[in-house]
């Protein structure tokens, strides 16, 4: 057996009866085990599908910390999460209703075991990426004031993530009321510790200067002190605290999949409590048992015969068609239309919040977007450190906790090191959990090139994260109030959903107005994020569809195709990338039946690979052809990335060749 | 014989959609120096006055006080004296385009609520079920192209009034609408002769004029039920005496002044036929077919019947040279509603002329014959008809009269006239005006033509 294993008694003094744990604490302990194995053997019978990660063997962190949670507090734990939740909340019906894919399961059958979300108690199934958000969560708390903590569970494993350093990180700098619990059972899957850490687990949060306690499952009393003290620290002192809890797992990781030395695993056994509680102490643990069993069997069988999960509808919303002629007081840069929309939301809603690298004053971020709003609304715009991931992690748990977080990512370059929190946190929560919360994230993000900043931060990446199910893409654009936009986004008669904002670096030094080339006007459409419409009083011989950046390209190139060539083409710039409203595309492309469809990305898998699909499933008579940038990276010399990216004589010659 | 030159004047501010022409300095047929002021016109800026881009007779296209659209011109110098008067109501002989386009105009304004058929495109378009409303108007632009159509053509850019941006297809359409909403009036043309030739043959590629003037017919007489009916007119010389006498007033301005006012007697004939309807011309627009070798082109006398013989003579003259200059404008070949063929001159007795396209009647004339020894001839005139739109006894009406008509024309042959206007001394008589005689040009002169008139 290893050091970290040992636990300093031994298990023949607890069993001295002096130092067992009260009936009620055995009962919540056993309940867990029970449950556990229930499900076990309701998957070997085939009455259960999917996985479950049974906590058989660790049930005692998640009783010791029930113990001293108000009910405000937040606990968020991750894929071996049964024990966390039964222990707060005794909901065995609830959890195995869920388990079993049932209307009547927390979260309605959605998100199964390792996503549930009940009673202040969450969970999802990525280890690292749970850390950010939890201490999101205290974040929200320190903000508001209160004295709540958000706890977080991770094992020993999850500390291959960095996710859990950016974490630690922020949360000593900023002093948020995060305790993180580890409950370290030497494995992760099927590897063993010795293999994959390196160093000592309590350094790890010492170089942060986050203060350490440890304790272990074998002594639960001694680790319901221990965790009282440690919740108590994080309480009061409104500061991070981890709490190392060594344990071990006694089954397998999830169902079957134990391939662990026999002869370790029992040793563990026989120096499990419960385990020998009900050997040594039947007549105690006995009647305890059978009032669980009796109470797991009435869950079971109420779960297995009430009905199964509904089909989830996905309503398309019509697409409104009532034009409006696009009228606004143009004439300011869109950087500070931009800034305009920000300000006004943060004086507004004392729920905005907003974080990125470089954004406070007098620096003003990177682009000089925020300007002074950090002096103007102290403590509601931070500096975060170069932690894209944790960053986007803690703006999700403000989001859950009814924040408004407006997060900048620096260069759109760098949203790939957020994309995790982005897909598999903030896009699946609302649905996960069934619509029990929404999540109100927005990140904000300049992507383009034509600046010589080079391959990494010249890039057009909105396309690896359009198509998420659960959120929006927009990308602003000069000829609608980029304020307006941000009014909103921020202001509340809008869908809630995790938007991300492509902002064009090269749109920020544009004048916003609805000025139009000469004999077209704007008009823009009834939805939240419009559809913009350059139009004319004339037949189109063609209709270009753009979005973002490309649009001022887009608007030289029409005024060439006129007075060049006599053609006249219109325009569609839309606003919202995703979801595509592609019915309100169909009856304007179809005025001139031939499409040109534009981006300033790579177009493989591109938008406007989307946009062609879509719209030839809609009507196959469309002839339509795409103007994207060459499949090579954007190099920094400026005649080279002005050849690689589209411009206006590309998309000349692309719609000359798509008219004729 | 050189065209007349319109007066031009500075754009000094290219948004004046038109300038008021504030009075004329110079009389309508009066003599003008080069570099004279000949007008005074207003923009929105100032009032400038206008030179005489050469020396010449100053031709007014307008009467004091007009709104001129910029694109048109004020009037023109001329190598030769007017010769009508001005009138008032419509621009001059001079000009026959703007006529037509103000006609146009006109009907644009009242078929503009219809704007599917300004964009040619079929109705079905406007039932998308989105309304574009704007607070303030769209800028209206021509493209480059199209700007000078414009000019070329002399065409008022309200034409285009709810079209926002204009392009060369747009003007080309106005000036060609395509039949709208209609079927195709002529099934395709069938490949008749196929069968495989056997004797030695050469390949001769045909001009596009050529191609295109056999598709014209192709097309005239697909959609026509020919049949043809001839009247034989008893004459003594009245061509060669016409002809001898008066420059400006010919045998073939008085057929085409005598047959376009016929038509309006006969409006069958001035119609053509389109899935199971009679569409009846509004205009009669006529046209006189030409050829002296080098091509048949059929030049059209727009609104004919509403030109006086005076200006049929000069609009036929003008055509004329036009033609022999090979200057026909799209304008001046375009929308005849009727053909007039003249085949007198090469010695054709009669002829079957045949139906263009679009039209519904051809008038053919023949030349006259004289049997020996005798001072009385004949000539044959010969009107093809569509028999879906009219019938032999139609046919035959319209011949009689007009042959009538140009019987009267012989009576006054033997008058007295004036060599340059070709009025009988009796027809002065009537407007109190005589004879005068004069030396140059020889014969005689009224005392209106004495005048300037």
């Amino acid at each position: 057996m290893s050091a970290n294993c040992t636990s300093g008694f031994t298990i023949g003094e607890v069993l001295k009866g002096s130092e067992l744990p009260s009936p009620r604490l055995l009962e919540k302990a056993l309940g867990i085990r029970l449950f556990e194995q229930r499900l076990l053997k309701l998957f070997g019978e085939g009455r259960l599908f999917g996985t479950v990660h049974t906590c058989i063997g660790q049930e005692w962190t998640g009783v010791a910390l029930s113990e001293h949670l108000e009910q405000g507090d937040m606990v968020f734990s991750n894929h071996r999460c049964h024990g966390h939740y039964l222990a707060r909340t005794g909901n065995y019906l609830g959890l195995v209703a869920e388990v079993m894919g049932r209307e009547a399961g927390i979260c309605r059958g959605r998100g199964g075991s390792q996503h549930i979300c009940d009673g202040n108690v969450f969970s999802n199934g990525i280890q690292g990426g749970i850390v950010p958000v939890a201490a999101g969560m205290a974040y929200a708390k320190a903000l508001r004031g209160s004295q709540e903590i958000a706890a977080v569970f991770i094992g020993d494993g999850t500390l291959g993530e960095g996710a859990v350093y950016e974490s630690l990180n922020i949360a000593a700098k900023w002093s948020l009321p995060l305790l993180v619990v580890l409950e370290n059972n030497l494995y992760a899957q099927s590897t063993s510790q010795a293999l994959t850490l390196s160093g000592e687990i309590e350094a790890r949060a010492d170089a942060f200067g986050i203060r350490t306690m440890k304790s272990d499952t074998w002594n639960p009393l001694r680790l319901i002190d221990t965790m009282a003290e440690a919740v108590h620290y994080v309480r009061s002192e409104r500061h991070p605290l981890f709490l190392r809890v060594d344990t071990y797992r006694l089954m397998a990781h999830s169902k079957s999949d134990d391939n662990r030395n026999p002869v370790e695993v029992a040793g563990y056994w026989e120096r499990d409590l419960l385990f020998r509680a009900a050997k040594e102490f039947p007549e105690l643990m006995a009647p305890i048992e059978e009032r669980l069993l009796a109470k797991l069997d009435a869950a079971v069988e109420e779960a297995e015969s009430s009905p199964g999960s509904q089909a989830l509808k996905s309503p398309q919303p019509d697409p409104l068609t009532a034009w409006t002629e696009t009228e606004f007081d143009g004439g300011e840069r869109v950087v500070n239309r931009i800034y305009e929309g920000l300000r006004r939301a943060l004086e507004r809603d004392p729920a905005v919040v907003l974080l990125g690298e470089d954004i406070e004053g007098p620096y003003g971020g990177a682009f000089k977007v925020t300007k002074d709003l950090s002096q103007l609304y102290p403590g509601r715009v931070n500096n975060t450190p170069i932690s894209e991931l944790a960053i986007t992690g803690i703006a999700n748990g403000l989001a859950l906790s009814g924040m408004r977080p407006v997060l900048e990512i620096m260069f759109g370059d760098f949203i790939m090191l957020a994309s995790d929190q982005f897909i598999n946190h903030a896009a699946k929560f609302e649905f996960m959990y069934a619509g029990q919360l929404r999540t109100p994230l927005v990140v904000r993000t300049p992507m383009g090139g034509k600046r010589g900043y080079g391959p990494t931060h010249s890039q057009s990446l909105e396309k690896h994260l359009l198509g998420v199910p659960g959120t929006r893409v927009i990308a602003l654009h000069h000829r609608y109030d980029p304020a307006m936009v941000y009014d909103r986004l921020l202001g509340g008669n809008v869908e809630v959903l995790p938007t991300l904002v492509i902002e064009n670096k090269i749109l920020y030094g544009e004048k916003a107005s609805a000025q139009a080339v000469g004999g077209f006007k704007w008009f823009h459409n009834g939805d939240d994020f419009p559809l913009s419409y350059l139009r004319a009083e004339a037949q189109p011989d063609a209709t270009i569809v753009c979005y973002g950046g490309m649009l001022l390209d887009v608007e030289k190139a029409v005024e060439r195709l006129f007075s060049e060539h006599d053609l006249v083409v219109e325009v569609l710039c839309l606003m919202q990338l995703y979801p595509l409203q592609e019915n309100a595309l169909l009856p304007i492309v179809r005025r001139g039946t031939k499409v040109l469809l534009v981006e300033e990305g790579h177009g493989f898998c591109g938008f406007t690979a989307q946009l062609m699909a879509s719209l030839y499933e809609l009507d196959p008579s469309l002839v339509m052809r795409r103007v994207y940038s060459d499949p090579q990276h954007i190099p920094s010399a400026r005649p080279l990335e002005l050849s690689i990216l589209p411009d206006v004589d590309r998309i000349v010659e692309k719609t000359l060749e798509l008219v004729q | 014989m050189t065209l007349p030159v319109p007066l031009v004047f500075e754009r000094d501010n290219v948004n004046d959609e038109s300038v008021v022409l504030v009075r004329w300095l110079a009389k309508h047929g009066e003599k003008v120096e080069a570099n004279a002021l000949v007008a005074e016109i207003e923009t929105s800026k100032a009032n400038i006055e206008v030179p005489a881009p050469q020396a010449g007779y100053l031709v007014w296209s307008f009467p004091e006080g007009t709104d001129v659209p910029v694109s048109t011109p004020i009037g023109y110098i001329s190598a030769v004296p007017p010769t009508s008067g001005f009138q008032l109501e419509v621009s001059s002989a001079e000009n026959p385009a703007s006529a037509t386009s103000r006609q146009i105009k006109e009907e644009q304004l009242v078929s503009s609520a219809r704007p599917s058929r300004l964009s040619g495109r079929p109705p079905a378009e406007a039932s998308m079920e989105q309304e574009f409303r704007t607070s303030t108007p769209y800028r209206q632009r021509f493209s480059p192209v199209a700007a000078r159509m414009m000019e070329a053509h002399e065409l008022n850019a309200a034409i285009f009034a709810g079209k926002s941006v204009v392009r060369k297809q747009d003007i080309l359409d106005y000036l060609n609408p395509p039949a709208v909403v209609m079927e195709e009036a002529v099934p395709a043309r069938r490949n008749i002769g196929a069968t495989k030739i056997t004797q030695p043959y050469r390949e001769i590629a045909l001009s596009k004029m050529k191609r295109s003037e056999g598709r014209s017919l192709a097309a005239g007489v697909g959609n026509a039920v020919q049949s043809a009916v001839s009247v034989t007119c008893f004459t003594q010389g009245i061509r060669r005496d016409l002809d001898a006498r008066a420059k400006n007033v010919n045998t073939s301005a008085i057929i085409v002044y005598e047959v376009s006012r016929l038509l309006r007697k006969y409006p069958n004939l001035n119609a053509t036929y389109r899935a199971d309807k009679m569409l009846q011309y509004e205009q009669v627009n006529l046209g006189y077919a030409m050829d002296d070798g080098r091509g048949l082109k059929v030049a059209v006398l727009q609104s004919c019947d509403t030109l006086s013989l005076q200006q049929i003579s000069a609009v036929l003259r003008e055509l004329t040279m036009a033609y022999i200059e090979d200057k026909l404008t799209p304008v001046q070949i375009s929308n005849a509603t009727f053909t007039v063929s003249d085949l007198s001159g090469l010695g054709v007795s009669s002829f079957y002329p045949l139906i263009s396209e679009n039209q519904g009647s051809i008038l053919g004339v023949g030349g006259e014959q004289f049997p020996p020894g005798s001072t009385y001839g004949f000539y044959t005139l010969t009107l093809t008809f569509d028999h879906q739109l009219s019938d032999g006894r139609t046919a035959a009406l319209f011949l009689n009269d007009l042959k009538s008509r140009l019987q009267g024309y012989e009576e006054t042959s033997k008058e007295n006239f004036c060599s340059q206007c070709g009025r009988t001394a009796g027809q002065l008589a009537e407007r109190a005006s005589s004879l005068l005689l004069s030396a140059s040009p020889e014969g005689y002169i009224c005392t209106l033509c004495a005048a300037g008139y």
